[in-house]
């Protein structure tokens, strides 16, 4: 072999993965998810309190690079900079499917799936669905509101729709109902919260 | 603790490894070690010739791993050659039979000394005038290695941890110079008053130490980093030689080993780089760019120093034709980063001005510094 700078390079590549993890926490879905780090273990399990937890094991997620050659030799570290964000787009991409699989999963266990059944988007299925989830709220009673998901036609379609909906009082109303529905819920689970076990 | 070390090392290595520390243990048995093969290139199946004290010519032919009895057939050409060919040296009576011996770093299988011990027998019974063919193997290697070591054995805790990191030191990386120096200095080459014969023992310890305190950069086969390591250990022995003003003959023959020993880790560099494409090295994450150009220099600069050194050790000698085409090829890419390439720029520029044509297309000194810092086209002309 020829002299080489393992510690230099390794360092390079430490850099480089911490930022594309940061890229890759900037997808809109991807940045509300919180995450924690599994130092030891080869599985976990999640789900909600008094319910079977959900067990799974890792995926590996992994970004194609490709280099050329006379890229390396001439650009050096600069052209794996260059490429970071395409991987990072492929790592997001990866993660939001698998984030979205595990989701439907989640939501089919926990019977909150809320089916349309082929209907018009309507103000009362829009209610159906703010039915079956829980809602926290900050210190000062307003709550966190959900983000919704959905494909760029029924964005644009639901856009037109609130536009609609905000404007009738009617539906602002219900809306309101629900949401007070759910601060009680949220302050019954707040009560009821065990601090000490 | 050191014999499992030296076991460790003597297990895993090759003959071109153990091949210097070995001649070194010769020398401590007051051989006078007269042939060396370089490049793997055995002479008339001979790795080492030496003559001993009383005059006996011994050559020894080196292997490495296990020989049975596969193995033995298919060195059997060469062992034959070992016993029956006489070695043409003016230090060597040509009238006397040598003693061969047959000596690897692994076991030798019990079929393989049977036959040996046939063999013996048979040449002797038909007087056939051929060498008897004795054997070394990994057990009586390792028990010379360690006798070779005398008392220069760590004694601190903190000397035994410097021997560990060499040990498990990273061998893709640099060698660790510094650290290096420390251990030899502590253990061989100290500041305090020492006798003459105290002064030989250490010497010729520390060459066989050196041996396999670099096993991890043999492993990888980092050339550089050997070479490098054997400069600081002839540069320990010169000075401790002169310190103590030891005679010649006393440290001339380890320092020529030394020599030898960096001679061969350059010319493996050499090998190495004309067949390569070009210098990454690696993963290639992170190479390339200024890490691309400061290897070329290095590189480059450290292979002048052997071209100078062939040229002034052999008047017929001339470069490599690839090598030259290396360097033409990559000349825009040296970098002086700082003042430590100097020594690379300026060994790059002495190598043209040697008696022979070596390198003699690079440019003088000052105008290849220019022209590196960006001043100079390579005919000396201003940008």
């Amino acid at each position: 072999m020829l002299p080489d700078f393992p510690k230099a390079k390794a360092k390079f590549q430490q850099t480089t993965t911490r930022l594309i993890d940061e890229l890759v926490k900037r997808e809109p879905l991807l940045s509300q998810i919180r995450r924690q780090r599994q130092f030891e273990g080869n599985r976990m399990s999640v789900g909600p309190e008094n319910k079977e937890a959900y067990q799974s094991g890792y995926k590996e997620m992994a970004a194609e690079l490709e280099m050329k050659r006379e890229e390396v030799i001439t650009m050096g570290p600069a052209a794996f900079l260059l490429k970071v964000r395409s991987m990072a787009e492929q790592l997001q991409e990866q993660q939001a499917k698998m984030v979205f699989e595990d989701l439907r999963r989640m939501v089919e266990r926990a019977g909150t799936v809320v089916d349309a059944k082929g209907r018009e988007l309507s103000f009362d299925l829009f209610l159906e669905s703010f039915e079956k989830i829980w809602i926290d709220f900050d210190e000062q009673g307003k709550p966190h509101l959900p983000t919704f998901f959905v494909s760029p036609e029924t964005g644009l379609r639901l856009k037109e729709k609130l536009t609609e909906w905000n404007a009738n009082p009617e539906y602002q109303r219900k809306f309101d109902q629900i949401i007070e529905k759910k601060r009680q819920e949220w302050l019954d689970r707040e009560s009821n919260r065990k601090l000490v076990d | 603790m050191i014999e499992r070390a030296i076991e460790n090392w003597l297990t895993n290595t090759t003959e071109r490894n153990y091949q210097m520390p070995f001649c070194q243990v010769l020398l401590k048995r007051a051989h006078k070690v007269i042939y060396v093969s370089s490049h793997g290139q055995m002479e008339q199946g001979k790795d080492i010739v030496s003559v001993d004290s009383k005059g006996r010519c011994c050559a020894y032919q080196l292997k490495t791993g296990k020989i049975d009895l596969p193995e033995w057939r298919s060195i059997w050409g060469e062992v034959r050659e070992l016993i029956e060919l006489p070695f043409l040296h003016p230090s060597v009576n040509k009238t006397e039979i040598h003693d061969s011996f047959l000596v690897t770093n692994g076991e030798i299988a019990d079929p393989v000394r049977i036959q040996i011990d046939q063999i013996n027998e048979d040449n002797k019974r038909k007087d056939r005038r051929c060498s008897y063919l004795d054997v070394i193997d990994k057990q009586a290697l390792l028990r010379e290695f360690v006798d070779a070591h005398g008392g220069f054995l760590p004694k601190e805790p903190k000397d035994f941890q410097l021997l560990l990191e060499h040990l498990l030191a990273d061998g893709a990386d640099f060698l660790q110079k510094d650290k290096f120096y420390d251990f030899f200095n502590i253990s061989m080459f100290d500041e305090t008053p020492r006798s003459e014969s105290f002064a030989r023992n250490a010497i010729s310890s520390s060459v066989i130490i050196a041996g396999y305190v670099l096993n991890p950069y043999q492993t990888k086969n980092n050339f550089y980093a050997q070479f490098e390591a054997w400069t600081c250990l002839a540069a320990c022995i010169v000075r401790d030689a002169h310190k103590v003003a030891l005679k010649e003959e006393s440290w001339r023959p380890s320092l020529s080993l030394v020599v030898s020993e960096i001679v061969r880790n350059l010319s493996m560099l050499k090998e190495e780089t004309v067949q390569r494409k070009d210098f990454l090295e690696g993963d290639w994450m992170g190479d390339g760019g200024f890490v691309y150009q400061a290897r070329a220099t290095i590189v480059l600069g450290a292979l002048a120093v052997l071209e100078t050194h062939l040229c002034s050790a052999d008047e017929n000698y001339v470069t490599n034709e690839k090598l030259l085409d290396v360097v033409r090829q990559n000349v825009k890419t040296l970098w002086f980063w700082g003042e430590s390439a100097f020594p690379f720029i300026q060994q790059l520029s002495l190598a043209k001005r040697g008696r022979h044509k070596c390198l003699r297309h690079v440019a003088p000194l000052p105008n290849l510094l220019r022209y590196v810092n960006h001043d100079l086209d390579l005919h000396g002309q201003v940008r």
